[in-house]
């Protein structure tokens, strides 16, 4: 059966990681490889770290694992456990963002970007800007205009 | 966070979905209102995120919500929701449905327009995935030339649809899997009131508040029914084995016809449901792999005989949650208790009785015997308004008398039911 075998990733600092096939493949870009036959073994994963790629599997794994369990009931600590998954420091949480990008994992995106999602809410640009330390590129003027087309959302 | 792509930021922005956040996260920097520009999926325009200082009225609310939807690009989630708005003009509404037609996959709307659109005509059919309505009407389904055939949720709240439309509706939705009737108001053509609906692919239905002479449900794939509130003389189901969830909610049903095999139910959950019992009994009989059963609030006159313990015990071997609440005369209590079979599988347990009585400690008591693998139990006991001492003292002897049996157990609550407060909550 298909989703028995097993396949090995290969972090971008040469760490090994064996993984059940039907894991690997919630990765639609380890999926394109393997079924286009590119896939080589094991699969190299260039610019994710043996640190990520562990935590990316893990997320994986659980969401596998639950899809094929009985109980729905399941789903409340699904959510629970995703809460959690994500409690980690910002740098890990970009990693986290650029890896399941990078690897198609939509589930594991759309988690990771609504945690950012939460962080923003409510802080002024300013705070943004300092939270992510993200340079204010626009010229007064620029920014001036970029208010005033939006005006009612400062008031 | 330089090197995120934009189309992640975009992301970002679209898991904020609040116009007024997306709009002030847009001036972090070029990249984020780049975002906000060309990649941004999903808005929202909802009354409690936009009056927090001060209300916008009717006509400024439909400049904001054009400007802003005009900015972006690509749109395929947008939400309106008002709370109290009066009506917003047609004319701004038909554009955000034309701007957005070629890659809207979801729409919420609950305002009403004027003059009223059909908006079923007027939003993007081609890619619509989910579609929740209210306080709309809709009129004239054409067969040929509409379709839908993307849509997966339709959700329809207090719309005025006749009950034609609304099965021509079904019938050019190939894919539905979810539908949700609350409160439509139906207009109806013959002098009975009949609702006659047909999908293949439904698996879930949820109606609330309707009140019919006859209602035909013909769906193979259903799993999940819900009704709430609903009051039908005549209701028939005809599925083909795959429903799972039967809820009943304030229903009273007084001709139910299921050609269904129960089969595959799991859940039974039925609170004030009025139905002829033993027919529902014997419905359910064949449901070896249901895993949840509550019969609550059911009021049962003399010759209608309760479920007993034994039956249950023998009809559902996997249960594993039960809840009961049903008021027993004192001949019906040794009916229900007889036997001896335990609920092997059953860890939770929730009990509830209207108003305490010393009967109830009994059952109770009886209850926890039979389910030797417990690990939970919820009490729902009722006190009436006027609290008489009999009944304080009955609630504390009670309460006595439970502490020791429920020693055993991970998680007790007691509630007060006409409160709802807890009244006592003891944890092992």
């Amino acid at each position: 059966m298909a989703t028995s075998r097993k396949v090995t990733l290969l972090s971008s600092d040469g760490e090994s990681f064996e993984v059940e096939q039907s894991v690997a493949v919630e990765s639609i870009t380890i999926k394109d490889s393997i079924e286009e036959g590119s896939a080589g073994n094991p699969i190299p994963v260039p610019k994710v770290n043996s640190k990520i790629l562990a935590k990316v599997i893990e997320y994986c794994k659980k969401h596998v694992e639950s899809a094929k369990a009985e109980d729905r009931v399941d789903d409340e600590d699904l959510v629970a456990w995703d809460a959690d998954f994500v409690k980690v420091d910002q740098a890990t949480l970009f990693d986290l963002i650029r890896a399941a990008n990078f690897l198609n994992i939509k589930s594991l995106l759309d988690l990771t970007c609504q945690t950012v999602a939460d962080m923003i809410k409510g802080k002024t640009p300013e705070e943004k800007r300092k939270t992510f330390t993200i340079r204010n590129d626009f010229t007064p003027e620029e920014e001036e205009e970029v208010r005033r087309e939006n005006q009612w959302a400062f008031e | 966070m330089d090197d995120l792509p934009v189309e992640v930021i975009g992301n970002i922005l679209s898991q904020l979905k609040a116009a007024r956040d997306v709009v002030v996260a847009s001036m972090t920097c070029q990249k984020w209102r780049e975002a906000w520009k060309k990649h941004l999926r999903a808005l929202s325009f909802d009354s409690n995120d936009l009056s927090t200082h001060h209300g916008f009225n009717t006509t400024e609310l439909e400049i904001i919500i054009t400007q802003t939807i005009f900015q972006t690009r690509g749109l395929r989630c947008l939400t309106i929701s008002m709370e109290d708005a009066d009506e917003f003009s047609a004319a701004p509404v038909i554009a955000w449905l034309m701007y957005t037609k070629e890659t809207l996959r979801e729409l919420c709307y609950n305002v009403r327009t004027h003059p009223n659109i059909n908006i079923l005509e007027k939003c993007g059919r081609q890619k619509l995935e989910v579609l929740k309505l209210a306080h709309n009407s809709i009129t004239g389904i054409e067969l040929s030339y509409q379709k839908f055939p993307q849509l997966k949720s339709l959700s329809l709240s207090f719309v005025s649809i006749s009950a034609w439309d609304l099965s021509l509706l079904l019938s050019i939705c190939p894919k539905i899997e979810s539908l949700a009737l609350v409160s439509p108001d139906i207009a109806m053509s013959e002098l009975q009131a009949t609702m006659e609906l047909t999908s293949h692919s439904l698996k879930e239905i949820h109606v609330e508040a309707i009140s019919l002479d006859k209602f035909l449900l013909e769906a193979d794939s259903l799993q999940s029914l819900h009704l709430r509130d609903c009051n039908l003389e005549v209701f028939e189901l005809i599925g083909k084995g795959a429903l799972r969830v039967f809820k009943m909610d304030d229903v009273s049903i007084i001709h139910l016809d299921i050609s269904e095999s129960m089969e595959n139910l799991e859940v039974v959950d039925v609170a004030n449901f009025t139905v002829v019992w033993p027919k529902f009994y014997q419905m359910i009989s064949k449901s070896l792999k249901l895993r949840t059963l509550r019969l609550w609030g059911v009021v049962l006159d003399e010759e209608v005989e309760a479920m007993d313990l034994e039956t249950i015990s023998v009809y559902f071997p996997r249960l594993s949650h039960l809840a009961l609440s049903y008021d027993l005369g004192d001949d019906v209590l040794t009916h229900c208790l007889q036997g001896s079979s335990n609920l092997e599988n059953v860890v939770a347990l929730e009990l509830g009785w209207t108003i305490i009585s010393n009967r109830f400690s009994a059952w109770v008591a009886e209850l926890l015997e039979r389910c030797p693998r417990l690990k939970k139990l919820k009490i729902f006991v009722g006190v009436s308004e006027a609290k008489t001492e009999k009944e304080l003292g009955m609630l504390g002897n009670f309460t006595t008398s439970m502490i020791p049996l429920m020693r055993k157990y991970m998680e007790t609550i007691l509630h007060q039911r006409k409160t709802g407060e807890t009244i006592k909550c003891l944890h092992w």
